[in-house]
């Protein structure tokens, strides 16, 4: 399969080239879908090491799963979040703890000035340890909805319940979040 | 007065802050995944290969296995020999059986008295 075809081809065409033994869809599909589960598995749970153990984990689930894919049953990536919750679940629930923040040093745009690098990094920074004190499922439905940008039905397919509870959950999980973020302004140091 | 406030407060520069500083994976985790990935084909592809085996080993394990397979090749071999050559007893005795479903049959009808003569 040649390489100027990945950007067109989806997620779940690739993944039947990968089962039939092309080791360019197990390339593409390995940069464009790790960054996406290792981003969510981060939000869920706050630390690094984990999310990458939790990233690794649901890709070698992905591959392996690859051969008894049906397509049009559903979507690789809301199988994969899917995956990522329940791994991430697991984890939070073993450990029985809230993830402390980790500094994830991340590189931001450096079009940006210093000064809004900072602003974005504390702001970042400040809803992760917010999102860490939410419910897990009020936290899966917040980040799914406004940080990986999906739309309610894809959210409620993802988490197994109805539009209507996910609406919810992300109303409460909003609320929490600004009670959260409101009471720790000064502390944390950002502004709105 | 709370709401008010609330609504003063915007979650989405929160949201778009944490949009523009995702966690991106290393170097080191892509290659792993990319590594699993490459190995589960090669498992899938040694898989495939072993299906055609696996199928023989499956219907001789419905048979009975080598021992059964011998025996119903013996029986093969010995009805073909039989078909080229016959022995002769075996035209005798085949004769001899079929001469006898005849008669029964006949003893049958006659005593139901279907082939009598009418006189």
């Amino acid at each position: 399969m040649p390489l100027d075809m990945s950007a067109d081809t989806p997620d779940e065409a690739l993944l039947i080239l990968f089962a039939n033994g092309d080791p360019t869809a197990a390339r593409i599909l390995t940069v464009r879908l790790t960054p996406r589960v290792m981003a969510h598995a981060f939000r869920l749970l706050g630390n690094r090491a984990e999310a990458e153990d939790v990233t690794q984990e649901a890709m070698l689930r992905l591959w392996r799963v690859a051969s008894e894919w049906r397509q049009g049953e559903a979507k690789v990536t809301t199988w994969l979040y899917r995956v990522v919750a329940n791994l991430c679940t697991d984890r939070i629930r073993r450990s029985g703890r809230t993830s402390p923040l980790e500094d994830a040093a991340e590189p931001i745009d450096e079009a940006t000035s210093p000064a809004d690098q900072m602003q974005t990094r504390a702001r970042s920074d400040a809803l992760q340890q917010a999102l860490n004190q939410l419910p897990e499922r009020q936290k899966q439905a917040v980040v799914l909805r406004h940080i990986e940008e999906l739309g309610n039905p894809d959210i409620a397919e993802i988490m197994e319940i109805s539009v209507e509870a996910v609406e919810s959950l992300i109303s409460r999980g909003k609320r929490a979040l600004t009670a959260e973020l409101k009471s720790r302004q000064q502390e944390l140091g950002y502004s709105e | 007065m709370t709401k008010k406030h609330d609504e003063k407060f915007d979650l989405n520069v929160f949201f778009d802050a944490a949009r523009q500083a995702p966690l991106e994976p290393g170097a080191d985790l892509l290659m792993k995944v990319q590594n699993q990935a490459l190995e589960v084909q090669v498992q899938g592809a040694k898989k495939a290969s072993e299906q055609p085996k696996r199928r023989f080993a499956d219907f001789l394990e419905a048979l009975g296995g080598w021992p059964s397979l011998a025996g119903l090749s013996t029986a093969a071999v010995a009805g073909v020999w039989i078909g080229v050559a016959p022995p002769d007893s075996l035209a005798l005795t085949a004769q001899t059986l079929l001469q006898s479903d005849v008669d029964v049959l006949s003893d049958f009808t006659v005593g139901f008295g279907l082939f009598e003569e009418a006189s």
